[in-house]
């Protein structure tokens, strides 16, 4: 059942009488209705207010702690400054026992309890590193800190700690590194081992809360981390392909928000749907310029041809989110043909013309098919909108249109007897497919 | 097995408490068993947003030009033995790619033919760290730049002691220069 949707139930309840009086529904239906939706009411909220303020407690408390100690107090000898620096950590851990034998079945315990040990461990470390003058770079003290955190996501079952766990990912990935195993720059590819660590976990977050607000702040991180590991991947792989692993990126987003949490609630999308379209369209629109296809990159030609090894891996990971994005695109088509499944051709779109592109150099062809991707997805959406008379969804469509329409105007690339042949197809096509509409409105 | 996560969850405790105390007792060791060197230096004031307020420290030995070892690339690991020069600071004498014998020689980062060594914060507090900064300012001014620190060297660990302004521990440089004015 999808998950209740608490202000609709209300709705519901308040027009029981007027159903009841207007004869659309009988007594016991109503009170039937009535029973089994009042019940759902008076059920214990998710104490969602709870556990925010626990976990936003913690986290000042854990925020304060941390500066306290950034402050270095010179004072206090080396050993005082050490136990201070180990009793946030050894506090934390003892709350962590306590809530493991007495409150494992509090979510808001166990949250808190997770919290204040991830930061108290960094605290540590820091306060240590400090006295001692220890030195050792940033995106270390990071993965220590992330490694030594892993177990605690898993133990306590928190939905802000795996977040966090892609925060820090996020954080690493950014970081400059030291150039053991595969060298500086390509050992951001370890980035995606870090996700996966965090995948099980992921997993089991969505099989307990599946549409709950713990998941989806689990979900957003997530897709932070990814997209800015699959940026950092760009530059290690074939560069110029960033055009393709993005589209495939915005893809997976829009698809998983809407095919796979389409029981999201019963009157939203899902938050992915919308990001989903909003970064289908930008880069759909960038990629429609010319000017984004000219690059010397495609002379280059160790682009796609790896010298080394992590060159060859960024490489497989790009191509496996491209093979990712179709794969999920069929298998929504084959399942879900009820969701407008237009934006994700932006994949196969985007690879088509990064194949002309680099085959021929030449920016007009695969400029004009993301062109006419744009162009294809705006009208789809519109006739899907006006089909099953969503204002909304038909309104996206002729904002896409529109969009198209403006970025072409400015386009000082193509002539203007090429714009304006454009522009009068543009609006014939427009003209047409609200006649067409009006028509059939009209008669039905 | 009711309590697995609770004896999880111990182990992992320990870890916890086992990282930072194995960099206490790495820095110790270095501390007591290490010889004492003096790196020439020019101090900056940075912030870092989890560690608090250091001084980034830059040094005349990282400017030093030196051969590296056969076969070793920019940004690997290196290992290098030290020499007094006539002033009594610390010069690069060799660099190896592999540990060489005895206690006194550092790991560091080969930069070319140049070396960058293992440290270059020095944690202070908030309130010294600007003072440092325009203490040093202010002497380079006068054209007597005198900034050094003292580092404890033991098999690859570096630990930095003090840092000197005008041959005076930090601390009592800026207590002096605040009653001078």
């Amino acid at each position: 059942m999808r998950s209740a949707d608490r202000s609709g139930i209300r709705w519901l309840l308040a027009e029981l009488p007027e159903l009841r009086a207007s004869g659309v529904l009988t007594e016991e239906t109503a009170e039937a209705l009535r029973r089994h939706y009042s019940s759902q009411l008076s059920e214990p909220p998710r104490r969602l207010g709870f556990i925010l303020s626990a976990i936003l407690g913690s986290l000042l408390v854990g925020a304060g702690i941390v500066l306290l100690v950034a402050h270095n107090w010179d004072f206090l000898s080396r050993p005082v400054r050490c136990a201070i620096a180990f009793t946030p950590l050894v506090l934390s851990q003892a709350l962590a026992i306590f809530v493991l034998l007495r409150r494992n079945g509090s979510a808001a315990w166990r949250e808190t309890a997770a919290i204040l040990n991830v930061a108290s461990i960094g605290t540590t470390i820091a306060l240590v590193s400090q006295t001692y003058q220890i030195q050792g770079d940033y995106a270390r003290f990071i993965l220590v800190w992330m490694l030594l955190a892993l177990p605690i996501v898993y133990l306590f079952r928190t939905s802000v700690g795996l977040s966090a766990w892609f925060v820090g990912a996020t954080v690493w990935v950014w970081l400059p590194k030291a150039g053991d195993f595969f060298g500086a720059r390509p050992n951001d590819l370890w980035v995606w081992s870090l996700l996966v660590l965090g995948v099980p976990a992921f997993v089991t977050l969505l099989r307990r809360d599946r549409n709950g607000h713990g998941t989806l702040l689990a979900t957003i991180t997530l897709a932070i981390a990814a997209a800015f590991s699959l940026g950092q991947t760009d530059e290690i792989g074939a560069q110029s392909f960033w055009r393709c692993s993005f589209a495939a990126y915005w893809t997976v987003l829009y698809l998983v928000g809407a095919a796979w949490f389409k029981d999201w609630r019963p009157t939203r999308p899902h938050p992915f749907v919308a990001l989903g379209w909003i970064g289908t369209l930008s880069l759909a629109l960038f990629l429609s310029f010319q000017e984004s296809w000219r690059t010397r990159q495609w002379q280059n030609a160790v682009d796609l041809v790896a010298p080394h090894y992590p060159d060859l891996l960024a490489g497989g990971i790009q191509i496996a989110w491209v093979m990712a994005a179709l794969f999920f695109a069929g298998y929504a088509f084959w399942k879900n043909r009820e969701a407008n499944l237009a934006p994700a051709a932006l994949t196969p779109m985007a690879v088509i013309a990064w194949g002309i592109a680099k085959k021929t150099g030449n920016p007009l062809a695969p400029s004009l098919l993301l062109n006419f991707f744009l162009l294809a997805v705006g009208v789809l959406t519109l006739l899907r909108g006006n089909r099953a008379g969503r204002a909304v969804e038909a309104n996206l469509g002729m904002l896409v249109i529109a969009i198209l329409a403006t970025a072409r105007f400015f386009d000082s690339e193509f002539e203007f007897v090429v714009r304006g042949i454009a522009f009068i197809a543009i609006g014939l096509g427009f003209l047409a497919t609200n006649l067409v509409l009006f028509k059939r409105r009209v008669r039905a | 097995m009711k309590h697995w996560r609770l004896i999880v969850f111990v182990l992992v405790a320990f870890a916890q408490i086992a990282a930072p105390a194995s960099l206490i007792w790495k820095r110790e060791q270095t501390l007591r068993r290490g010889g004492v060197w003096k790196f020439r230096t020019a101090p900056v004031d940075p912030v870092d947003a989890f560690r608090g307020r250091y001084i980034s420290l830059q040094f005349e030995a990282e400017s030093q030009e030196i051969s590296p070892p056969p076969n070793a690339s920019s940004g690997q690991t290196v290992f290098t033995t030290l020499k007094p020069n006539a002033e009594g600071f610390a010069e690069i004498d060799q660099v190896f790619s592999s540990r060489p014998a005895g206690d006194d020689f550092i790991e560091a980062e080969l930069a070319g033919k140049t070396v960058k060594l293992p440290f270059d914060k020095y944690w202070v507090t908030e309130r010294d760290a600007p003072a440092a900064e325009s203490a040093y300012r202010a002497q380079n001014r006068r054209d007597k730049r005198n900034a050094f620190v003292t580092v404890r060297i033991f098999r690859g660990d570096a630990a930095i002691e003090q840092l000197y302004l005008d041959d005076q521990p930090l601390g009592e440089y800026l207590r002096q220069s605040a009653t001078v004015k």
